[in-house]
């Protein structure tokens, strides 16, 4: 039987009664989102990684209170998002003043630079928003979420939920209208260009 | 419908994640209104700007320092379930009573049977009650036979008490 036959709820039964193994087990299956989308949310590798050993510790420590009714999945859900917006509380934004500086372009670089412009400049308008809606549009853009998976994780309604985003959106839709020109110019371009 | 609901969908819609009937629903009122198609566009667009970003690999170190994390915390745990008390505080208020009083009847009756026992020597040693039988209250051995090994205790302890005097 391969590990993955194994449910992660029957894991987090398994925890419940001091099984460090199954514990192990479930770190190794969903850290990786987990970290992701901490590191979406914060911008930080760091913070990423401090945000989601908190969330495992608190998933440790809840094992035995969890009931196999809700999805390991959704459960956990709940756990990050609670942890990255309780953490922004807290953090106030980064003055973007003082973010480090890229260093200047030589000619080989430009491409690559161009893009790693683009990412801070993502990055940045996201990190302008506040943090519920920063969230919501992580949830969707970046993890594929579905307005019912959402109103779960965030607890909130899906039609709650669907106002969120709209009003992040709209946020976002300004912050990154240059990117986005940017983005279509590209397209037009490469469509002007090909063969007819 | 209204727009502002049809706009809510968007996302689902671009997911695919909308049921079917609610898709045509979202189909049908694009073909009519030209603001729902804008803000579908922008919705679009607003998807295609963010999978530009690359999210960094996971730090390779992540699993070994949550699993060490994890350990401490479960032997800290252990440590903070070990408490002679823990029942007090897990006892109902009744059951917490019901124990007070126990203790307190106990202590009681452990404090007036220590004192009797140690004041009643010395009112056998005033004389008024030298007989064994009163001195040690061993009256149910008093009908007993004489011979028999009980009653032969009795004389003994007779002897001897007379003999202190
Ligand atoms: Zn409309």
């Amino acid at each position: 039987m391969s590990d993955f036959d194994i449910s992660d709820e029957s894991l987090m039964e398994a925890v419940n009664k001091g099984d460090l193994n199954a514990f192990e087990q479930l770190v190794r299956r969903h850290q990786s989102w987990v970290w992701k989308i901490a590191y979406r949310f914060l911008g930080n590798s760091d913070e990423a990684s401090d945000i989601t050993q908190d969330a495992f510790l608190r998933l440790l420590d809840a094992s035995r209170h969890y009931r196999v009714t809700a999805k390991f999945r959704t459960y956990f859900y709940r756990i990050i998002t609670r942890l990255c917006i309780d953490h922004a509380r807290k953090n106030r934004a980064v003055p973007i003043d003082s973010l480090p500086d890229i260093p200047a372009p030589g000619p080989s670089q430009i491409d690559r630079l161009e893009h790693q412009e683009l990412e801070s400049g993502i990055q940045k308008a996201l990190d302008a928003l506040p943090p519920e809606y920063r969230m919501v549009i992580i949830l969707r853009y970046f993890e594929g979420l579905s307005g019912v998976e959402i109103a779960n994780a965030v607890k909130k309604t899906p039609k709650g939920v669907e106002r969120l985003l709209a009003r992040a959106r709209k946020n976002l839709e300004l912050s990154l209208y240059p990117y986005s020109q940017k983005i279509t110019d590209d397209y037009e371009g490469e469509s002007d260009d090909s063969p007819v | 419908m209204y727009c502002v609901d049809i706009q809510s969908r968007f996302g689902d819609f671009i997911a695919g994640q909308l049921a079917r009937h609610e898709r045509e629903q979202v189909l049908a009122h694009l073909q009519e209104c030209e603001a729902c198609r804008t803000t579908l566009g922008n919705v679009d667009r607003l998807a295609a700007i963010l999978s530009q970003t690359e999210c960094p690999p996971v730090p390779s170190r992540l699993t070994a320092r949550i699993m060490a994390a994890a350990g401490k915390r479960r032997s800290e745990s252990v440590t903070a379930d070990w408490n002679p008390l823990k029942w007090w505080r897990g006892a109902t208020a009744p059951m917490q009573a019901a124990a007070t009083i126990t203790m307190i009847i106990g202590l009681g009756l452990g404090c007036i049977l220590g004192w009797t026992s140690t004041s009643s020597p010395s009112s056998a040693a005033t004389g008024a009650k030298s007989e064994p039988l009163d001195i040690y209250q061993l009256d149910f051995l008093g009908d007993l036979p004489s011979g028999s090994l009980a009653g032969s205790y009795l004389a003994l302890i007779a002897v001897t008490s007379e003999g202190g005097h």
